[in-house]
């Protein structure tokens, strides 16, 4: 059995709940990642937990694509935590956000992967691809979090817009973050059209 | 009432591109200027889904959002591929002079 282990930090002018945002905005996956991810639907989530099955393209060997089922879960208030078995091997990346000034946060990225058997030969080709992967993601989700922290310091509002009146559209306020963040409909869009969507959910456990 | 006036760009370079976009911080907005069915428009570029950048598809005609696929009118901005989506895009008033575009709005709205 072999483990890889690799952390990436990095630094970006947001604030950790525009990042956590950012993370459980999974319509933005069919779009903006629309590169990696060839295919992407929502099996079940509710308030803390998603089960996703995605298509992914492997960065620099785009013809090779594999399919994923991956559980993304909310650890705590600024930690995420996804569990895949991409290539069979099973996975545990961890998200971290840390605020560590005004509008500033610290992202930590830890992916673990378990090699059992004969696929312990895979290992040089997973640690050759992961910061590959985090580099490219990071690029792509950079653009989002930056522009998302300027238009809540507008005052922006979700499925609103801007304040009409200039004079508004200023805030100086924490930016909130609040699951589930609210959705596009279910019939035009593309994560949730899986027919097995949230099957047998229930409002409440009693 | 006191309007504000601000260029946005010539007209020799919007032939030249599909759309030009602009911040403009007086207004504390993104403004995208484009040409559809050969008349121009000025509107807010800030998607009111979750403020993603709005550009303009030549080929399909319509404004569409690079984030999460909302498509908008090109001359009404409302949103034409999610029906309960009822917040649109602000539209501009915008003025030609010598060979610029202008926007133009009153400095209290």
């Amino acid at each position: 059995m072999k483990i890889l282990d690799v952390t990436y930090k990095r630094k970006v002018d947001c604030s950790s709940n525009v990042c956590m945002w950012n993370h459980w905005d999974h319509d933005h996956i069919n779009y903006t990642h629309e590169g990696i991810y060839n295919e992407s639907q929502i099996f079940y989530e509710d308030d803390r937990v998603v089960l996703f099955f995605h298509k992914l393209s492997v960065p620099l060997i785009p013809f090779l694509k594999v399919g994923t089922l991956d559980m993304t879960a909310l650890k705590d208030k600024n930690t995420v935590v996804t569990y895949g078995f991409q290539f069979g091997i099973p996975s545990l990346s961890t998200a971290k956000y840390t605020d560590i000034g005004k509008d500033k946060c610290l992202v930590e990225v830890n992916y673990k992967f378990k090699f059992t058997g004969l696929k312990i030969i895979l290992y040089p080709l997973i640690k050759y691809l992961i910061p590959k992967w985090n580099e490219r993601t990071w690029q792509e989700d950079l653009p989002l979090k930056l522009r998302r922290h300027k238009v809540k310091k507008m005052n922006f509002k979700d499925f609103v817009g801007l304040p009409k009146k200039k004079k508004d559209r200023r805030f100086n306020g924490k930016t909130d973050f609040k699951l589930p963040i609210s959705r596009l409909k279910k019939a035009d869009n593309k994560l949730t059209k899986h027919p097995f969507y949230n099957f047998g959910k229930k409002k409440k456990i009693s | 009432m006191k309007k504000f006036k601000k260029k946005i760009c010539t007209i020799s370079h919007l032939e030249k591109n599909n759309y030009i976009k602009k911040w403009v911080n007086e207004w504390k907005d993104e403004v995208i200027i484009f040409r559809h069915n050969g008349k121009i428009y000025a509107k807010s570029s800030i998607c009111p889904h979750f403020g993603g950048p709005i550009v303009y598809n030549t080929e399909k005609k319509y404004l569409e959002c690079y984030w999460h696929g909302l498509q908008f009118s090109a001359e009404n901005g409302k949103c034409s591929n999610q029906k309960t989506f009822l917040a649109c895009l602000d539209s501009y008033n915008f003025e030609l002079k010598n060979k610029n575009i202008y926007i133009i709005k009153n400095e209290n709205s």
